[in-house]
């Protein structure tokens, strides 16, 4: 009875022998490996290219109709003279004209970093369907931004509201939404259109209301003579994505109306394989913060298709010279095609991330190399298990001779302590923030900054001054269990975010893996990938990317202190993910291996040892 | 003991205060149509409103807990989360209590077979010894398990049912077969699946008053079962609703609301028309395995009563992960034969995976949309499976235990441990 066997195979010893030895090589290789793989994925033989899986879309990408330029141009003219608080009137009086009901809507935000209350309101207009009762509706939504450049979407919809109005073929409400204050209206505004209610957010019921929302465009475009470029946004809050096929459609039709489509302000070169490899690290380190900034974001987290094209102005890479009516013209496509919808969009992905605008690698590409990523963790942590069994040699070889295994010695003490402990600092970190509010001291950028950056050097420097001891068994299995939970956090957390959980994954997974060992190398490497380090390298990148600095460390300060303020205000008023998941996943598992790593170890008073425990 | 008590009550107290509490209670983990504190809510308001509260589909509880609520709901949030914190304080009271007896008796019959040789030589390493601080180990893996807590936090009735069975047992133990016969028809009523436990109990019985000890037993069982028939009629007010409300629900699972289980998922995806017949494979197969397990372990009826009580909790329609705490509380008990387990990291890898991965796939087919039901069954799966190995292992080290003990150290046979005879029928 083969179950009832307790000696090894050769091979399994053979398999052991080798992952003792050759750890930590192992683990370098395929790490390395994983890195590989994803650069070469995105070479265009591997990467999978635009395709259209709901066969309802594709209707609104034959013809568009909407050719009123003289129209469009008066608008523009309009509302560049009208101060910018003052448009509502004029808005309304447009919308009414077009046949639209029209309704305003009034909301109150606390801001939950003490500062003062925000008020402003929202404007919206419903277009009945003609075709059928108002059971479904597609939003055309605007931004109304104090100091913005990105307002003039409110022209496009308005020259277009006076088309769709004399078209006789929608099957679904069409909702117009201007709303102002970055998300914060159209979190209020969503908010009383579902029926949620957000702590913070106090707004009035509204007075008109339509179907069911199956899909939402935000526009935002920049004015100058000519535009040229359209940036699609498909990110949500927590990097929630819409459907592909949705994307496609947006980019597609922008590119019949001769506008370049493109992700994150990045050009289209799809033929070339370094410039799909920028354009898929730009996007996924924007879907990475999982911050909504863009008013699209917020309905994702609601299971509405939604994304935003933000179209830039002409510059010197990009002179095409089209202007507002193309963006009306395929903005009047985008919505032909969802109206020809028959039920919520489905087949296509809902798992990818983009190279260039028709290309992109989906979930099934992608993720098995993500399991090479994590793999140094899941091999460390097996190796300190199988060390821990090559421990208290003496006591085994009695039992060999008796024929029978060793004790089964799994201390968890360490464990559960350092994982309570570890949680517990994590609470601290997440609701040290309200304590000061409780307190009444206003979380200025540098306050917040300031305090948690205190927080967490006391944590570390803690660990130092502590210094647990542990037995060399108690070391291996606290090891091994805290590199295993590390491990699957981030596999789940790459399930939900995959972007987070790569990059996380990139700058964790050797130096945490190294952790088991007591060098001086592996506790610099550890110090090196610190939360607060992580943060500013992110920063860093960040700028390196979308923008050209002098002063990048400076600016990278600036920016790591407002986003952190953003990523607090971000969890609380639209329940972004990145504040807890950075004090409740992050910062304890880091902090775990770093005790373990500062950790004395209790030499085993017996002197049997064997040569490979000592590194 | 009383720190463990104190950071559990504490735990307890705070997840109560939290907003978590509600958005717990409607954790399909944590609760199922039986025991979800969100119907039994709807159910008492049923009830004072004057109608039936087993005529509609929402409601499932047994009366006897409709009839408590009654009165307890009035009193607010703060008494109703205090009474679920000491239900599970009273679990842990009889489950140290149930550990000191077994332990006695474990080192009395030790002993016993020391002296008349039934044990081989050379075994002293693989005795069990005097483990004094056994029942607070006991006690604290329930107190401390994060399941138990959820699921207090969560108000899921299936305290009462887990409270019944740990009372039977620790009664049985103490030959106090009048309350046995309490707790054992209690937990039946509850969920009807602990009926298996009374083979291990009569075996009890019968080893400590042979033939009319399981007489004794079986009719204070029968005598309680119709005492409480009689008061939940009395408190329906005479309808017979609730046996279809209850034990229909339990056998015929006519709601494939997803749990931790294995029902929903192949219900929801089978053709109707074999329907039948599978419900009855699935309910057959979570009662026939008492038959054979009772045949091979009928010399001790402790350990009968954990594999019974994890099939249970693998099996039943509809489990939750506090069907598994108690399984998993009593697996101190016999600590002498961990030696002998092999798949320890398999199986804490598996629990793992499933409690942070389960939640995920949760919101990732319900929530976000992106993925679909397979994603949460592949998990419900995992978690099944971790509950099969530890099932197996344990099994496996015990009799492995058992064969070392009578045939004694070392080994004879020259290939360490194949080959020898592990089951053998009696």
């Amino acid at each position: 009875m083969k179950l009832a066997s307790y000696t090894e195979s050769d091979q399994a010893r053979k398999l052991t022998e080798l992952l003792i030895k050759r750890g930590r090589q192992i683990n370098f290789v395929l790490f390395s490996f994983g890195l590989l793989a994803y650069l070469i994925l995105l070479r265009p033989e591997y990467v999978r290219y635009r395709f259209f899986d709901e066969n309802a879309l594709l209707t609104g990408l034959v013809k568009r109709e909407y050719v009123n330029s003289g129209h469009l141009s008066k608008l523009t003219k309009q509302y560049r003279n009208i101060p910018w608080p003052n448009s509502h009137d004029w808005m309304e009086s447009e919308l009414k004209g077009s046949g639209f009901e029209v309704y305003h809507q009034y909301y109150s935000v606390q801001d939950p970093t003490g500062g003062p209350s925000i008020n402003g309101s929202n404007l919206y207009g419903i277009l009945r369907a003609g075709r059928s009762s108002s059971t479904e509706s597609l939003v055309l939504l605007a931004p109304d931004n104090i100091r913005n450049d990105y307002n003039y979407g409110i022209v496009v919809l308005l020259g277009l509201a006076k088309y769709l109005s004399t078209r006789n073929y929608w099957a679904k409400d069409i909702i117009i939404l201007i709303t102002g204050n970055d998300t914060l209206g159209a979190q209020a505004w969503l908010d009383s259109y579902l029926g949620f209610h957000t702590p913070g957010i106090w707004r009035e019921p509204l007075s008109g209301r339509a179907g069911a929302i199956q899909a939402v465009v935000n526009i935002e475009v920049a004015l100058s003579e000519g535009i040229s470029f359209v940036n699609v946004i498909p990110e949500g809050v927590n990097a929630i994505l819409p459907n592909l096929d949705l994307v496609f459609v947006a980019s597609r039709l922008c590119e019949l109306e001769g506008i370049n489509a493109g992700f994150h302000r990045k050009p289209d070169f799809s033929d070339q394989h370094s410039s799909s490899l920028l354009t898929a690290v730009a996007v996924l380190s924007h879907q990475a913060t999982g911050l909504p900034f863009n008013n699209h974001a917020l309905f994702l987290k609601h299971r509405i298709d939604s994304l935003t094209l933000q179209i830039l102005p002409e510059n010197n890479y990009f002179p095409s010279g089209r202007g507002l009516l193309s963006v009306a013209r395929s903005l009047e496509g985008i919505l032909r095609s969802l109206n020809n919808l028959l039920e919520r969009l489905h087949h296509s992905e809902f798992f990818y991330f983009m190279s260039s605008p028709i290309t992109f690698l989906s979930i099934g590409q992608y993720s098995p190399f993500f399991g090479l990523l994590v793999a140094p963790l899941i091999l460390e942590s097996i190796r300190q298990w199988v060390l821990r069994n090559a421990e208290n040699v003496e006591a085994s070889r009695v039992c060999k001779e008796l024929g029978i295994p060793p004790l089964l010695n799994i201390p968890l003490k360490h464990f559960l302590s350092l994982l309570f402990a570890s949680l517990l600092s994590g609470s601290l970190l997440y609701y040290f923030p309200s304590f000061l509010l409780f307190l009444s001291i206003k979380l200025s950028l540098l306050n917040l900054t300031i305090s948690l950056l205190s927080l967490i050097i006391v944590m570390t420097l803690s660990a130092v001054i502590i210094r647990p001891t542990f037995t060399e068994l108690e070391h291996h299995v606290t090891c091994s269990l805290i590199l295993f939970v590390t491990a699957i956090g981030l596999y789940g957390l790459s399930l939900m975010h995959f972007a987070l959980s790569l990059y996380l994954t990139l700058l964790f997974s050797l130096p945490l893996s190294l952790s088991t060992s007591h060098s001086t190398v592996s506790k610099l490497l550890l110090l090196l990938c610190s939360p607060p380090l992580l943060v500013l390298y992110s920063c860093l990148f960040h700028l390196y990317l979308f923008s050209s600095t002098s002063q990048p460390i400076e600016d990278a300060l600036t920016m790591a202190m407002e986003g952190l303020t953003l990523a607090y205000r971000s969890h609380f008023i639209s329940g972004a993910w990145l504040y807890p998941m950075v004090t409740f996943f992050v910062f304890p598992s880091w902090w775990m291996c770093w005790i373990v790593a500062t950790g004395k170890i209790k030499k085993a008073a017996d002197p049997v040892k064997k040569k490979q425990h000592s590194d | 003991m009383y720190h463990v008590l104190a950071v559990s009550v504490l735990l307890r107290l705070f997840l109560l205060s939290q907003e978590a509490s509600g958005w717990l209670s409607d954790r399909i983990e944590l609760s199922t149509p039986l025991n979800s504190w969100t119907r039994l809510k709807e159910g008492v308001a049923l009830k004072e409103a004057g109608l039936s509260s087993y005529q509609s589909d929402l409601f499932h509880e047994t009366p006897l807990v409709l009839f408590l609520f009654q009165y307890l709901l009035p009193l607010g949030d703060i008494i109703n989360g205090l009474f679920f914190i000491v239900a599970d304080i009273l679990i842990a009271y009889c489950l140290a209590q149930l550990t000191r007896l077994h332990h006695q008796n474990e080192l009395k019959n030790q002993e016993q077979r020391t002296k008349s040789g039934g044990i081989g030589k050379g075994v002293e390493p693989i005795l069990i010894t005097r483990n004094e601080s056994l029942p607070s180990i006991v006690a604290s893996v329930y107190l401390i398990n994060p399941f138990s807590i959820l699921s207090c936090s969560a108000h899921s009735t299936v305290c009462f049912n887990n409270l019944s069975i740990v009372f039977g047992l620790w009664t049985s133990l103490k030959g106090n077969w009048f309350l046995c016969g309490m707790g054992m028809s209690l937990a039946v009523q509850f969920s009807l699946y602990p009926v298996m436990l009374l083979l291990p109990l009569s075996l009890t019985a019968y080893y400590s008053g042979r033939t009319s000890g399981v007489l004794k037993f079986l009719l204070y069982t029968v005598l309680w079962m119709i005492g409480i028939l009689c008061v939940s009629l009395l408190i329906t007010g005479g309808s017979w609703d609730f046996i279809n409300g209850v034990y229909g629900v339990i056998l015929l699972v006519p709601d494939f609301t997803p749990n931790v289980g294995l029902f929903w998922y192949f219900f929801m995806e089978m053709f109707d028309h074999f329907q039948v017949f599978f419900l009855c494979v699935f309910q057959i197969n979570a009662f026939i395995h008492a038959i054979p397990l009772t045949i091979r372990f009928n010399q001790d009826p402790m350990f009968l009563v954990y594999t019974l009580l994890s099939l249970i909790s693998l099996f039943k329609s509809y489990p939750t992960v506090a069907d598994f705490i108690i399984p998993v509380s009593l697996l101190p008990l016999w600590t002498h034969v961990f030696r002998y387990m092999r798949f320890t990291p398999v199986t804490i890898g598996c629990v793992l995976v499933s409690s942070i991965a389960g939640p995920i796939t949760w919101y990732l087919w319900i929530h976000t949309g992106s993925a679909n039901a397979n994603f949460f069954f592949a998990l419900t799966l995992t978690y099944c499976i971790s509950q099969i190995f530890l099932l197996l292992d344990v099994c496996h080290s015990y009799l492995t235990h058992q064969y070392d003990m009578t045939n004694g150290l070392p080994r004879t046979s020259n290939k360490l441990g194949t080959g020898h005879v592990l089951l053998k029928l009696q």
